[in-house]
């Protein structure tokens, strides 16, 4: 049987990982906004890899901005998945570390087939 | 994208993080027709946007509901699997088949969902009785400050319904937590606020892969995607404060007319018109 001790520990860090996940990507999302607020038009969409991303906004580009703020956001479920497995592994949970495997497999299948 | 129409998508986009974060469903059904039908921009960009606008959602009302220890986390772990199957599955099997029978098919299914919710009264359990020991079973309700034990039952049942839940929603593009609150809720005995809080953890996983694949594709529209996802954030914060103050039966009984109103959606996608769905 799971100590629900176990529950209270598992509700603490998908908190944490949930609330970063929101506190960081939507700072972000909003300095790109604000950005672009202030000087509108003329912005290139970039090339969305991480070093594109990266140069973009060397460049000062709102949009490469807003486009680190989206990368964050979706990555936020992703390390949410990540962490579940990490304490199910710990905690020796087989049903759940399958469960969560299953999910990320499909996740990665749903990426390589599209 | 001018100031006006910015206004419009942030407006709508706080709208459906109310309604998406209340009620666990995500807000696609909300952003993708008030997107489409009432600000005219292509369904294309829509899509990504409301795939965005889901997680979102799921991460802001998630956060909040995992904190006020609700959501069953080990429960929407279970489930995960089998609607992301299904879902895959669905959206390959769409392509043969017929998309108005579906669609009137998936009406009656919610139809009959909201009959039951309307008319069957929720059952909670004593404190001593067993459920499944690996899952919890209780919660602490913010609207009456009582302890709710609940039994998980059927959960053999409830994987096979969510892996056609999953299949539904993967072949008409209908959100998936407009059918997980009542798999959980009608066929698993879990009750409605733990059901849509549950329902509210597992859409942003639900959606994440859809996401990527649009962003790999450069299909997410990134201004239009960052005013979604504000706005929402916005009212995820706004709807777990409401349905903190809402009573369980009354939520389940709003949960219902929801139901009601998307299965109007689907009768009418079955009938040919067209309603910014999928």
């Amino acid at each position: 049987m799971t100590d629900p001790s176990d529950h209270t520990q598992t509700d603490r860090w998908v908190h944490l990982v949930l609330q970063w996940g929101m506190i960081l990507s939507m700072s972000v999302m909003l300095l790109g906004l604000a950005l672009l607020a202030l000087s509108p038009g003329g912005h290139e969409e970039v090339d969305l890899s991480i070093g594109g991303i990266g140069a973009g906004i060397a460049e000062g580009n709102p949009i490469a901005v807003i486009d680190l703020g989206i990368v964050l956001l979706i990555a936020t479920p992703l390390t949410r998945v990540l962490t579940t497995l990490v304490i199910f592994v710990v905690n020796r949970e087989p049903r759940f570390i399958i469960a969560s495997l299953i999910v990320l497999g499909v996740i990665s299948l749903a990426i390589l087939l599209g | 994208m001018d100031l006006l129409l910015a206004m419009g998508v942030i407006v709508i986009a706080i709208l459906a993080g109310i309604v998406g974060s209340m009620f666990g469903i995500g807000g696609g059904v909300i952003i993708i027709p008030a997107l489409t039908i009432a600000l005219g921009l292509p369904i294309k960009d829509a899509i990504g946007a409301s795939l965005i606008g889901v997680i979102a959602s799921s991460t802001g009302a998630a956060s909040r509901y995992v904190g006020q220890g609700i959501v069953n986390i080990r429960l929407g772990m279970m489930l995960e699997p089998a609607t992301t199957i299904g879902s895959m599955v669905g959206a390959v099997l769409a392509v043969y088949l017929d998309q108005y029978v579906l669609s009137a098919i998936f009406a009656v299914v919610m139809v009959y969902s909201a009959y039951y919710m309307l008319r069957r009264p929720e059952v909670t359990i004593h404190d001593n009785e067993i459920c499944y020991d690996y899952l919890r079973c209780a919660y602490d309700d913010p609207a009456t400050g009582e302890k709710v034990n609940y039994e998980v039952r059927g959960l053999k049942k409830g994987l096979l319904a969510s892996f056609f839940a999953g299949n539904m929603s993967g072949m008409l593009g209908v959100g998936g937590g407009i059918v997980k609150v009542p798999v959980m809720n009608v066929w698993m005995g879990v009750p409605i606020r733990a059901a849509t809080a549950t329902s509210n953890f597992m859409i942003g996983v639900t959606a994440l892969a859809g996401a990527v694949v649009l962003y790999l594709n450069d299909l997410i529209s990134p201004v239009l995607a960052a005013l979604v996802a504000v706005g929402v954030f916005a009212g995820a914060w706004v709807g777990p404060r409401i349905s903190r103050h809402t009573a369980g039966p009354a939520l389940r009984r709003y949960f219902a007319y929801i139901l009601l109103g998307v299965a109007v959606l689907m009768l009418l996608k079955a009938a040919g018109f067209e309603v910014g769905l999928g």
